[in-house]
């Protein structure tokens, strides 16, 4: 369901990644490389292997993915001991605007809530929104994507232009103008987020399908008599799918960040629902009395956004996908 | 070029439509939640015959490609409707709102290029060195920053923080442009506006200009004697920036459509905001309009941008690309 398990769940089966793991590659690498004799005997390692190997040298993207784990788990386990320690998020029965203590760590709102619950609730939503909008654009965008970089033609002509249009938009406004009419909420906000993402998805899976359809085993293929979608599913997904894994991590940031931002316009995620975005509109009265009701909220968005920018900067170097800044 | 210019400009033109389709699709009866003539009429209450004449007078009757055909004549004649509030024509708003806008676009441009530049090229120029750990550092961390609550940080700091620090001798505004406007008004607005951006510029010139400091002309540049800040400054910068120039180019156009967070924090009175604003009190012509007008101002201001480059560069004219 989330992006990350569409991932691993599409790469795990495909097994080898060069052209099919065909012992070509191995016996090429052994007339090539000097001493290769130790190589061979090494166990081979799938693409995803070799992938994990180069991330798990990456400090930023290990403290990237180990900032998102400790998230995820906050969040996930938040009913067992938020409400035994602090406070339920919605509670109202502490005093107006308390600064941070040992009870209420990052201080009370106007209303007497504790902030520290209502920081770690909001994570639900945001995790929640950023996984399940970039689920959406990337269902569209592989759809979008594979019928315009496979059939090519009139097709790709109409996808493209189609992107064009969404692009034309700044991003921003359209999210806006989307949820305007829609209506405010969290599901039409994930919505509105995945709906706006999927040009972006579908050009990058057109470009590398575009390249990977070249190969000569898909050629093979289609002389062997497979079907569109077979050669679509088993020999070209597989081998175009990395950059979207890179792409759509850095697009779950982007979204926490979008949901925010509309959330603090008022048009997201409604009260009493804890939301970062709209914790930081409600502090934007109060930056005086208490500016802790600004900081924390932010804090949590800036942390988990760059978590995620960092772990897609990694897993680009690490699947040596190159992408335009 | 006049074939350029124009090829440029037929390009334009499905995207317009596109543009102006999706829009016009959001209010076809059905598709969305909302009723069109209640949309037009906003909160006052709807009688048949109220109803009968706004359908006759807004064409609501006809069928939905000519009414798709008044729609486009309108936006081409500069006629958005009118405000349900304000009694005054959308376009006649949104133009009294646009140079608020631009100023405030351009004072972010002029940071991007101060700011993102110098960072990018000191950090390539001392690659390694601490300068350039605290570049790297910064433009990652500042990607990830929410624009909204950068403003709302830099208001505490130098709005609430610096007053209380100087005992009331020295802070800056907080909101709105001055009354008449200056420029002391501008400095947190348009820091905050420019701050993603500048980031990208800063990454963006350090790629750049480490890629054309190992090139060869460079190596011979070096050999003859020439100085370090000639070969650097004569030689290297103007191939890297080429790339550079684009990104800004197309961020001006982004930013001359308004910046409706930064708009808001700072209460700017410009487009981004007084669109937020229409939102927030359901004046959907003004939401729909506002989007209109600022994808326009998008397109044109990168057809202006491509065109430039089509006079500096003449390999774009021939079909080439600006990177």
């Amino acid at each position: 369901m989330s992006a990350d398990k569409r991932h691993t769940g599409a790469g795990t089966p495909t097994g080898p990644m060069d052209a099919g793991g065909h012992p070509v590659a191995d016996e090429q690498v052994r007339a090539v490389v000097p001493g290769a004799g130790e190589m061979a005997q090494r166990p081979s390692r799938t693409l995803w292997g070799d992938a994990w190997m180069r991330l798990r040298k990456n400090k930023l993207a290990i403290a990237g993915l180990v900032w998102i784990v400790f998230v995820v788990t906050l969040t996930l386990t938040a009913d067992l001991w938020v409400p035994r320690y602090f406070a339920e998020p919605t509670s109202t029965q502490f005093g107006s605007l308390q600064s941070p203590s040992l009870e209420h760590p990052f201080g009370t709102d106007r209303i007497g809530r504790d902030v520290f619950s209502r920081v770690v609730y909001g994570a639900r939503v945001s995790l929640a929104v950023g996984v399940l909008a970039v689920s959406i654009s990337i269902a569209i965008g592989l759809l979008m994507g594979s019928l315009s970089g496979y059939y090519g033609g009139i097709l790709d002509a109409l996808v493209m232009r189609t992107a064009d249009i969404f692009f034309a938009f700044p991003y921003m406004l359209f999210a806006i103008a989307l949820l305007a009419l829609l209506g405010p909420g969290y599901q039409n906000v994930f919505i509105a987020i995945g709906i706006l993402g999927w040009p972006s998805i579908a050009r990058v899976l057109r470009s590398s399908i575009l390249s990977v359809k070249e190969n000569e085993y898909v050629d093979a293929a289609r002389a062997m008599g497979a079907s569109d979608l077979r050669i679509m599913l088993r020999h070209i997904m597989p081998n175009a799918i990395a950059p979207i894994i890179v792409y759509g991590t850095m697009s779950i940031g982007g979204a926490i960040i979008t949901e925010a931002a509309l959330s603090y316009l008022g048009m997201g995620v409604q009260p009493p629902t804890p939301s970062w975005g709209h914790m930081l509109s409600e502090a934007k009265a109060l930056m005086i009395p208490a500016p802790w009701l600004t900081v924390w909220p932010g804090f949590a968005i800036l942390t988990t956004v760059l978590a995620f920018v960092l772990m897609g900067d990694g897993l680009r170097d690490a699947l040596d996908v190159k992408m335009k800044d | 070029m006049a074939k350029y210019v124009l090829r440029r400009i037929l390009q334009m033109i499905p995207v317009f439509l596109g543009v102006t389709l999706i829009l016009f699709a959001l209010r076809i009866p059905g598709l969305l939640p909302g009723d069109p003539v209640q949309l037009i009429v906003g909160e006052r209450p709807l009688t048949p015959a109220l109803r009968a004449e706004i359908e006759a007078k807004h064409h609501l009757n006809e069928p939905l490609h000519i009414q798709y055909g008044y729609y486009v004549s309108g936006i081409l004649q500069g006629d958005l409707g009118s405000s349900l509030q304000k009694g005054r024509d959308v376009t006649d708003i949104l133009l009294d709102k646009f140079p608020n806008t631009a100023r405030l676009a351009i004072a972010a441009i002029l940071v991007e290029i101060v700011v993102g530049l110098l960072a990018g090229i000191i950090s390539a120029v001392k690659q390694y060195s601490f300068w350039d750990v605290l570049v790297t550092l910064s433009t990652s961390v500042l990607v990830a920053v929410p624009v909204f609550w950068l403003g709302m940080l830099l208001q505490m700091l130098f709005g609430i923080k610096m007053r209380e620090w100087t005992g009331g001798a020295f802070s800056l505004p907080m909101s709105g442009m001055g009354d008449p406007p200056d420029l002391v008004h501008l400095i947190l607005p348009a820091i905050t506006l420019a701050s993603v951006s500048t980031a990208y510029v800063a990454r963006i010139m350090r790629s750049q200009m480490l890629e054309a400091m190992g090139q060869d002309y460079i190596r011979t540049a070096k050999a003859k004697g020439l100085s370090e800040r000639v070969v650097i400054f004569k030689h290297a910068l103007k191939n890297a920036l080429i790339p550079v120039v684009t990104f800004i180019g197309i961020d001006l156009g982004m930013l001359m459509a308004g910046a409706i967070l930064t708009e808001t924090v700072f209460s700017w009175p410009g487009i981004g905001r007084e669109i937020y604003l229409a939102v927030m009190t359901r004046d959907w012509p003004i939401v729909m309009g506002g989007v209109i007008v600022v994808v326009l101002i998008v397109m044109v201001v990168n057809l202006l941008v491509d065109i430039s480059y089509a006079i500096l560069d003449p390999r774009i004219r021939y079909g080439g690309k600006a990177e």
